[in-house]
């Protein structure tokens, strides 16, 4: 990880964590809990393992900002529709909600997994591979 | 009393996919550390080390690519006076036993086995028995005919068996067909998710990582100790890994060793063989599970790394039970217990969808 030298550098990564940090409370205190967890998942998962990749911390970061931004909508999104989907189609689809909401919470977080990889350098070894 | 088995088994089966969801973290924040740190150290020193060689290919009907292979053996840096290559002629009825007789004449070291079509095609393992029989050489590898090696390949397989507590060596496949379509791009996802993260990270950390039947190979001593390949058995291969490991001798991944191979393209292709290694690898589950719990020789850390690989492919099931029994728990909300554990499902089914893949 390259060191942040800088003064406007280090405060952008200030802000980038308030970002990350307004996400998860602004998901507990206007969503619910499950969305403030799936995000603190991520946040985890995505701090242990790509910030071991190459890169600045400051994309690194601003990725992991833009994470937390989708996940919210997303969640804040599916709360709308569960609340609006449950007064118009009744107890039917509260119980198919129940059931597939974990599963449709992670598909932006796989999605966007898998999309952030590409934010950063390659290894030496792949572009390596892929120029042969 | 019957919610009670349901929230039992539910909490079971959820707690169990979910060590296979923190196996996967373990592997691949090892495996990302590493690679940071390599990056960092000097390279790996060169240990001149040039035992004699025993090649052993397998073929039964490959007449398509044999020749592409037995070229390749041709073109090997190792040298030749200190290597034979066995292809054994598995009861083809094609062009096989000729290509491979047309370059025994040409090349001193290789030799062809002849097997007749009562004697041959009773499985991979009874070939590579019968080439063992047959061959010299201090190392055994073995290739799969459809598969073309590095040129260099012998010496980084074989350069891990300085180590005189070095049973087995396993290298690394690397699927060439990757962009032909779905199935072809999956099994290359399978393959890198099983040696770059997998097997790498178990080598690291002093595990076990896994002979996969090809681009390995062991020491000619052990094998006969061991008696060679399990002829009875699906899953020779992994048989054989328990088998090396319980009778003292480390696996190491040997990751620079690469050969490639063309995987498999259809879907009825992917099915009929991720079904024989299902199957292979439930086998082996019954057999080693028990030695592996008893076995002095192995770490904990080793014993539970085995187990969970031994049943990695019971997994499928356990999903499937946690599923079924979980929906209806959650839908009619007969269980508060399930319905907070519910969240935990996705994360878990999504870190073992890898768990299908033979390394995993």
């Amino acid at each position: 990880m390259k060191r942040l030298r800088t003064v406007p550098a280090r405060l952008f990564s200030v802000l980038l964590l308030v970002v990350v940090a307004l996400c998860v409370v602004a998901a507990f205190r206007f969503v619910n809990f499950e969305s403030a967890a799936t995000l603190l998942l991520f946040d985890s998962f995505f701090v242990l393992l790509m910030f071991e990749l190459k890169g600045t911390l400051n994309r690194k970061l601003g990725v992991l900002a833009a994470g937390n931004l989708v996940g919210l909508f997303w969640n804040l999104i599916f709360c709308s529709i569960a609340m609006d989907g449950g007064r118009f189609f009744g107890e039917t689809f509260n119980g198919l909600f129940a059931i597939f909401r974990p599963f449709l919470n992670f598909l932006w977080v796989i999605t966007f997994w898998s999309l952030s990889l590409s934010a950063f350098p390659k290894p030496e070894r792949a572009q390596a591979e892929a120029k042969n | 009393m019957i919610l009670e088995v349901a929230e039992t088994v539910f909490a079971l089966a959820t707690a169990s996919m979910v060590v296979y969801l923190i196996r996967h973290f373990v592997f691949t924040f090892t495996v990302l550390r590493r690679a940071k740190n390599t990056t960092k150290a000097a390279s790996a020193e060169h240990v001149a080390f040039e035992p004699t060689v025993a090649i052993l290919i397998p073929a039964r009907d490959e007449e398509n690519v044999i020749g592409r292979l037995l070229q390749r053996m041709v073109e090997l840096t190792y040298p030749k006076d200190k290597l034979q290559v066995t292809v054994v002629n598995d009861g083809s009825s094609d062009n096989t036993g000729r290509i491979a007789d047309e370059y025994a004449k040409q090349y001193a070291f290789i030799k062809v086995l002849h097997r007749d079509r009562r004697d041959g095609g009773k499985g991979k393992a009874a070939a590579m028995n019968a080439g063992l029989r047959q061959s010299i050489g201090e190392i055994v590898l073995c290739f799969d005919a459809d598969y073309c090696p590095q040129r260099e390949i012998v010496e980084k397989l074989v350069e891990g068996f300085a180590d005189p507590t070095v049973g087995a060596v396993q290298g690394r496949v690397v699927v060439l067909n990757e962009p032909q379509n779905t199935v072809t791009r999956l099994v290359a996802l399978e393959r890198i998710g099983g040696y770059r993260v997998d097997q790498e990270a178990r080598d690291t950390l002093s595990l076990t990582p896994q002979f996969g039947g090809t681009v390995g190979g062991f020491r000619r001593s052990l094998l006969e100790r061991l008696g060679g390949w399990d002829e009875s058995t699906l899953a020779e291969d992994t048989d054989l890994t328990f088998r090396t490991r319980l009778a003292g001798y480390k696996i190491r991944y040997v990751g620079g060793a690469e050969c490639y191979e063309e995987a498999v393209d259809n879907w009825k292709a992917y099915r009929k063989q991720r079904y024989r290694w299902a199957l292979g690898h439930m086998q082996c589950c019954l057999r080693h599970s028990w030695k592996v719990i008893k076995s002095k020789r192995l770490k904990m850390k080793e014993k539970v790394d085995g187990l969970l690989l031994l049943h990695v492919y019971f997994m499928p099931i356990v999903a499937l039970v946690s599923f079924l029994i979980g929906v209806p728990l959650v839908v009619f909300k007969l269980s508060e217990f399930v319905g907070a554990l519910w969240f935990s499902v996705p994360v878990s089914l999504y870190s073992f969808v890898g768990n299908f893949a033979p390394f995993f």
